[in-house]
């Protein structure tokens, strides 16, 4: 049998405890062990940016993380993005930009943005495609998607 | 104006909210009870006979459920199109590229399978790969498929007009040869599949398929099994552009895996797999020669083409179609050659990619355009008004243009770009590029089918279904589908419930490839919403006693004109129907169109049976750094004949994807081989564009109404990308003067034909 | 992928005490470079040992010199202030690196001890002349970065060792400094060419004092450009002179033909951002 280690991680709020193959990625114990398929694999070698999730407050590809190393972290999924019934302004933005076309890439373009803007509450245009640079879309063209970006600032800002 | 209350109105995609929660489910997201992992064996070698398959050792291994190879397949090879299928699931003799299939493995988990890959022995015998279609077609060259005479798959001539003629009336000629390269579709997910077959046979396939009706039928040809046992559901797809047509091995190989096992099986493809095994763009040679005069009229022109099959046909014979078709029905030139060869190699194979030939003739006719307007010092637009297609026209190769708005997409780039006034002021190092295009508008009846139907129904509560069959795949067909059916309804969108894509609960549609949706499962289902829409008015005429020339419906009611207070709901006519009249009432709709015209030419496409034309014209604004060669994208200008808009919003999404598509063809994106192994199978090397690569992009609807089309539409989705590398190569030349006629334009290409200027 | 042991030591000496019980033991800080390398089996190790929580290896201070532990994200190093303040090539070096979600989880001594030929802080802690504190049970040794890379992914570092800090030296941090990199497309890319520059200037004019030009994925490892350096210290930065010492760059460098590139390419370049490199420090102030 392959040697298991224990992981205590909080997901979204909730708490887990979890014993874990090594070799697991934070992707797979995501996806396979708790269930949560919005986080998408693209590449599964940190190129696309499909499985980012916010780890300890930092935006990072879940598929470059072990999941035995995030024992005691703090993570958040797109699963956890929206607050009670609503949709989180920068879903409602994805929405009503016109952002989404397959909505494979969009998991990680939302929990992306959504770092940024805990980060940085007003970027520019540049720091935008900067932060956002490590997450593909071949669907959209990303025209959109900075349109969803400059409409998630001001719903945060007046919200 | 029209007085449309949904028709042209931005409306936001009906899934976006399933999808910005995560909660859409996609291929790799299902999980089934007692599921198994299957991996493929792929071949390491280009070109090479096979002598011996062992699996005896991968079949101990513990966890392995299931190893297959060819001895468990029925042998029957497959293709695109089925005379010239080529094919095997597996195959038993010979292996014709690198990630050709040779095996496949179910195990309790994927470590394992992977595992079990590794303790298959396959003896090969390496035979000499033939790497450049041009060696291949040689005589004597080694065969890639030994059943054929030739490593050519297929070629053909087609002449209109004059072409000898042409050229000695015409006042200057050009001849120039034109190469395009390899792009890989790149949908961020890759491929899929979930299957489930029991003992009884019946087999349910999840599959991020872009064609489910028909991927049911080959399953059903090359495994042998009875259609009406298998049941394919296209689960959330992300992205296709292509890709997802085809019947692939991953395909098969679930379902034999969860034959063999009893259990369900899935299989997802690495990335690598993805850019390794799966379909890219084909690469061409192009050849023209041009015939034209002082005063910009093209008398004649003439193309020799090669186009780098790969190792199989795939969609091949047909890319080479459209290749000649899109290059000889752009402009009205009425003398036209072309010959195409379709040639065998050991590289992978191509398949349909956004486009389908015509990004290949578009961007060696439109360089060449512009060289024609170089020797003439003509404004590269006045050249191309000049030649433009027009309506109601028939061109030299017998394509009906049934609507045509290139004239307006040419004047609206140069209004928006403020072209003559920047041309005038031109800055150093700074160019304008202009190209147009003509693509199908609604698919073609090609392989004789352009199928789709719909059928839609008024439930005892009133509630309105329509189902369909054809697939959203990220382009937005479920909203722009259910936007036609509100629209003669009189109703909203979203109150239509929609089923789509399940082969077992909607009516066959030949998939979402052709820019064909809009136009063909958008007529399905026009016809099926007018359909219903009559019974509803007749049943209601029936309860009001009212006649019904009368009655109209507006929000879920049918109401009688001029007395708004008489009327009768949606909800009440469905009860009365289902309880007093033991009647749903349904509407169907099915099309199949245009007419096939007799001299149509199945071979090279003359007479080409699309039912509508689209047409655009680009314009891109670069800067060159003459120093690195690095091509900087400014500003681009996207102008889009797709006939009548039904969702603006959804449609620059696709004018602004597809543009992006092609500057990576453009500039940064090729597939690079040697020896027919792919170096650069990963989004580090195989550069997509980003988010900070992208220029000002703005998209332009230019609206035409095409007879034919739902309320006027005609399809869009591939067109976005088939003229976006040669405006922009234009645009390069007008900055530093080099003229490129080799794709991809990467910095060190441009450097270097800097250097050597 | 083979399983592996699993160890996250709390401190230095547990860390050592795995490294050395373990035959074929990684050392996992970022890991972006890591788990890139074991998901294509070019990496198996046997034992994987996680050094994130031993203490002091994520800070960064001044103190005599600049000291900078190992496990500094790539992320910190970006937006840190105070760095902006006194040496804002290497922020720049650190924006250049990867996407946000790479930079979040890289370390600069990951960076290092990675010794890929384009590795960015290899060029630009080269060209500030960084020395390197290694520890193993046998206690510690400085070596400086110049000494530290033997060719592609391969140091001088032994079994049982690990980089710990990177010191750089006083007057570093008082040069002007900028970091380049050209590659395919403007983001995430792994550069085909990168150039690293610090320049000290007598106060007011273009005499420069000292310069020193470090190379990128132009030669098996980052190195430096010391026959362009020499052209340029202790003279008049004058438009002919950086043009030769560009060109003398340009022949120092011995990239290789690729699919990314080839080397004459590269070593064109080299020139031209070398050049343009010299010209912008001149120009900014």
């Amino acid at each position: 049998m392959v040697k298991k280690y224990p992981v205590r991680v909080n997901v979204n709020g909730d708490d887990y405890e979890a014993l874990v193959d090594p070799r697991k990625t934070l992707l797979q114990f995501l996806r396979e062990d708790l269930d949560l398929t919005g986080t998408k694999e693209g590449c599964d070698e940190g190129d696309c940016g499909a499985c980012s999730v916010i780890l300890n407050n930092r935006v990072v590809s879940s598929c470059l993380v072990l999941a035995v190393e995030v024992d005691n972290a703090v993570i958040e999924t797109i699963e956890g993005v929206k607050t009670g019934e609503e949709l989180h302004p920068v879903q409602q933005a994805f929405v009503d930009s016109g952002a989404i076309q397959c909505g494979f890439c969009t998991p990680g373009m939302v929990i992306t943005t959504k770092a940024m803007l805990q980060e940085m509450p007003n970027p520019s245009t540049k720091e935008v495609k900067e932060y956002l640079a490590g997450n593909l879309c071949r669907c959209t063209g990303y025209v959109k998607i900075l349109d969803a970006v400059e409409n998630a600032k001001e719903k945060l800002k007046n919200g | 104006m029209d007085n449309y209350s949904v028709i042209g109105k931005r409306i936001k995609n009906r899934d976006a909210v399933t999808k910005v929660t995560g909660k859409a489910v996609f291929a790799a997201d299902i999980k089934l009870k007692g599921m198994l992992y299957g991996k493929i064996l792929r071949s390491k070698a280009a070109h090479a006979r096979i002598l011996s398959i062992d699996v005896s050792e991968a079949r101990q291994l513990k966890g392995v459920k299931a190893v297959i190879t060819c001895e468990d397949t029925p042998l029957i090879k497959y293709s695109i199109h089925p005379l010239m299928a080529d094919k095997l699931a597996f195959e038993d003799k010979k292996v014709r590229y690198i990630g050709d299939e040779i095996a496949a493995v179910a195990a309790v988990d994927e470590a394992t399978a992977i595992k079990a890959l590794s303790l298959i022995k396959v003896d090969l015998e390496e035979l000499e790969g033939l790497f450049d279609p041009v060696e291949a077609m040689k005589e004597g060259a080694p065969k890639i498929h030994d059943h054929l005479e030739t490593n050519v798959s297929k070629h053909f001539k087609m002449d209109c007009g004059d072409i000898e003629q042409g050229f000695a009336r015409s006042d200057f000629i050009i001849e120039k040869t034109f190469t395009t390269h390899a792009q890989s579709h790149s949908s961020i997910e890759t491929h899929a599949c979930v299957a489930d077959c029991g003992l009884d046979n019946q087999v349910t396939m999840w599959v991020n398929t872009q064609a489910p009706h028909p991927l049911k039928h080959r399953i059903s040809q090359v495994l042998a099994i009875e259609p009406e046992k298998i049941r394919v559901i296209p689960p959330y797809i992300g992205g296709g552009f292509g890709s997802k047509i085809d019947l692939d091995t991953t395909h098969i190989a679930c379902v034999l895996l969860s034959k063999k096992t009893g259990r369900p099986v899935k299989i997802i493809n690495t990335r690598e797999e993805q850019f390794t095994a799966t379909r890219m763009r084909h690469p061409s040679i192009t050849e023209l020669k041009f015939g034209f005069n002082h005063d910009g009229t093209i008398v004649a022109k003439q193309a020799r083409a090669i186009i780098d099959n790969g190792a199989y046909n795939s969609h091949g014979p047909s890319v080479m179609g459209y290749h000649n078709v899109m290059f000889s029905s752009l402009y009205r030139v009425e003398n036209i050659s072309y010959e195409g060869s379709l040639v065998y190699t050991n590289k992978n194979y191509g398949g349909a990619c956004r486009g389908y030939g015509d990004p290949q003739a578009t961007f060696a006719q439109e360089t060449m355009m512009d060289m024609i307007a170089e020797k003439l010092d003509m404004d590269p637009i006045e050249l191309r008004l000049k030649n433009s297609n027009h309506p109601d026209e028939k061109t030299a190769n017998a394509v009906e243009i049934t609507s045509c708005g290139l004239t307006e997409t040419l004047e609206a780039v140069k209004k928006a770009s403020n072209w003559s006034e920047k041309k005038k002021t031109k800055k150093k190092y700074r160019g304008l590029g202009v190209a147009s295009m003509i693509y199908t508008g609604g698919g073609s009846r090609g392989s004789g089918f352009n199928y789709s139907g719909a059928t839609m129904k008024m439930d005892a509560s009133g509630t309105i279904f329509l189902n369909t069959g054809a697939t959203d795949i990220g382009q937005g067909s479920n909203t722009t589908l259910t936007m036609i059916a509100a629209e003669i309804l009189g109703m909203e969108p979203e109150q239509i419930r929609l089923i789509t894509s399940d082969t077992d609960t909607t009516l066959p549609c030949m998939g979402t490839f052709g820019s064909r949706v809009t136009f063909c499962a958008g007529n399905a289902v026009s016809q099926a919403a007018l359909n219903l829409k009559e019974k509803i008015i007749a049943r209601a005429a029936d309860i009001l006693g009212e006649p019904v020339v009368r009655l109209e419906i507006k929000a879920r009611n049918v109401c009688v004109a001029q007395e708004p207070e008489k009327g009768i709901a949606f909800s009440q006519i469905g009860a009365v129907s289902y309880s007093q009249k033991q009647e749903v009432l349904t509407g169907a709709g099915y099309y199949d169109g245009p007419e096939i015209a007799k001299d149509f030419d199945p071979k090279s496409y003359y007479a080409y049976p699309g039912p509508a034309m689209s047409f655009a014209t680009h314009l891109a604004e670069v800067e060159v750094d003459p120093e690195s060669g690095r091509v900087e994208l400014i500003n681009f200008y996207a102008a889009h004949d797709s006939g009548k808009v039904i969702n603006p919003l959804l449609a620059e999404g696709q004018i602004e994807g597809g543009a992006v598509m092609g500057f990576g063809w453009a500039l940064t994106e090729e597939l690079k081989f040697e020896n027919g192994r792919i170096l650069n199978p990963n989004f580090h090397d195989y550069k997509l564009f980003s988010i900070k690569d992208i220029p000002q992009i703005t998209p332009i609807l230019v609206e035409t109404i095409d007879p034919n089309g739902p309320f006027g539409a005609k399809g869009l989705g591939e067109c976005a990308m088939v003229s976006t590398a040669p405006a922009i190569l234009n645009a390069i030349c007008d900055a530093v003067g080099v003229r490129i006629c080799d794709l991809p334009a990467t910095s060190e290409k441009v450097f270097n034909h800097i250097k050597l200027k | 992928m083979e399983t592996f042991e699993y160890i996250k030591p709390k401190s230095m000496d547990d860390a050592m005490n795995a490294l050395n019980t373990y035959e074929n033991a990684f050392l996992l800080a970022g890991g972006t470079d890591l788990l890139v390398g074991m998901k294509y089996n070019s990496i198996k190790p046997e034992c994987i040992v996680d050094i994130k929580e031993i203490p002091r290896m994520n800070t960064f201070e001044f103190n005599d010199g600049w000291r900078f532990g190992a496990l500094v994200t790539v992320r910190d190093i970006e937006v840190s202030d105070r760095l902006k303040q006194t040496m804002p090539f290497l922020n720049q070096t650190a924006k250049a690196l990867g996407s946000i979600q790479i930079r979040n989880r890289a370390t600069i001594g990951g960076n290092l001890s990675n010794a890929s030929p384009c590795s960015n802080f290899g060029a630009m802690f080269l060209a500030m002349d960084a020395m390197l504190k290694i520890i193993s049970k046998d206690g510690e040794r400085q070596i400086a970065l110049q000494d530290f890379f033997c060719g592609p992914n391969q140091t001088v570092l032994k079994k049982g060792e690990i980089l710990t800090e990177i010191r750089v030296p006083e007057d570093a941090g008082k040069a002007e400094g900028i970091f380049l990199k050209h590659s395919a497309g403007k983001s995430n890319d792994l550069g085909l060419v990168n150039i690293a520059i610090t320049l000290h200037r007598e106060p007011g004019t273009n005499l420069c004092k000292k310069i020193t030009i470090a190379m990128g994925a132009v030669a098996p490892t980052p190195i430096r450009a010391k026959k362009a350096e020499a052209v340029l210290n202790n003279n008049i930065l004058t438009p002919d002179l950086i043009i030769r010492a560009a060109k003398k760059a340009s022949n120092e460098a011995t990239p290789i033909s690729d699919f990314r590139a080839s080397a004459d390419y590269r070593r064109s370049l080299v020139a031209t951002m070398v050049a343009k490199g010299i010209n912008t420090l001149i120009k900014a102030s």
